[in-house]
């Protein structure tokens, strides 16, 4: 059992599975809405849309984890790892009491997303997650990551920031 | 688009993984764009898929109404996705009843059985056309909009 059950549908399924398929509707969907309305108009509304579904998920999966909010942000951080972690390269640099830094060197999801020339779909699948699963740790953990590989760049360069305890 | 295909879970659980997704954009399209423009939105890209689905399937089934017949039996039904019974089926025709439908089901328990007809039903006709362009498909009722079963009846048109 895992916190993100629900969120994975199927348990058997990688998460780079799961958001392969989603992409195979998402896509389409996508191209027929920028052809209607135009690029910007249908990246803005599709990237609401994803925004908003995405928090709502982890919030209710949040609301469901026991204890405060370092807690809950654990929980869905390590159960995340777990279905993420066989996809990219991490390069750990700091792991203590007050932070955990480290950079992703490789990433599945964003070479999927980068060849299907799709990043910032990618990023809404994907990226995003961490900032929402953060956001169960309020006021008790920050995240900032000044760059991803979806977004071209090198290293995905996650720095956490703890709050005394 | 990398194909999915090969990946090892059934019909039904694929589509419970799109519409996590879907459904949740297809209601914010509704708001933004009134229930006409996303309705014909999403008619055509659901359109353009099935049109692939059909497509894909008679390259591994073959086209015909025995190939039919496995789609529905092995792809559809595959994993408990619904219940079918045959009631007649020759080289002009293939007649079955859905008796219980695992989409419906999803869709229904969701309170959404109009966006499941338009994103799921909808699509048979569509994915025929892609299938084999010989075969035509006539449905007048389903699981998804409150009939006790689904009543596929296709025909050959030559």
């Amino acid at each position: 059992m895992s916190v993100l059950d629900d969120y994975m549908v199927h348990p058997g399924l990688s998460l780079l599975d799961k958001t392969r398929i989603q992409a195979q509707v998402l896509v389409p969907l996508l191209q027929a809405l920028r052809a209607e309305l135009g690029r910007q108009r249908a990246d803005a509304i599709v990237r609401q849309a994803l925004r908003d579904w995405s928090k709502q998920v982890f919030a209710a999966v949040g609301n469901g984890v026991d204890g405060g909010p370092r807690r809950k942000w654990a929980a869905m951080h390590t159960a995340l790892a777990d279905v993420t972690e066989r996809e990219v390269t991490v390069e750990m640099r700091r792991h203590d009491a007050e932070a955990l830094e480290f950079d992703v060197t490789a990433c599945r999801f964003a070479e999927f997303f980068r060849a299907l020339g799709e990043p910032d779909l990618g990023a809404l699948l994907i990226c995003e997650t961490d900032f929402d699963i953060v956001a169960a740790g309020a006021g008790e953990v920050g995240l900032t990551r000044d760059q991803t590989i979806m977004q071209g760049a090198p290293r995905c360069t996650f720095r956490y920031r703890f709050a005394p305890r | 688009m990398t194909d999915t295909s090969d990946l090892p879970i059934s019909h039904l659980q694929r589509r419970k993984i799109e519409g996590r997704v879907l459904i949740p954009l297809v209601e914010t399209l509704r708001q933004k764009l009134g229930d006409e423009v996303a309705g014909e939105i999403l008619d055509a890209t659901i359109r353009r898929l099935a049109v692939g689905d059909g497509q894909r399937w008679a390259e591994t089934y073959g086209q015909g109404m025995e190939a039919l017949k496995r789609v529905a039996e092995d792809v559809w039904a595959g994993g408990g996705g619904m219940d079918l019974q045959v009631k007649g089926q020759s080289e002009q025709h293939l007649d079955f009843d859905v008796t219980r439908c695992g989409y419906a089901e999803f869709y229904q328990a969701l309170g959404l059985a109009v966006l499941g007809y338009r994103i799921h039903c909808n699509r048979d006709h569509a994915m025929v056309t892609g299938f084999d362009d010989k075969l035509e498909l006539s449905r007048s009722q389903t699981i998804m909009q409150g009939a006790d079963h689904c009543d596929f009846r296709y025909r050959s048109r030559s």
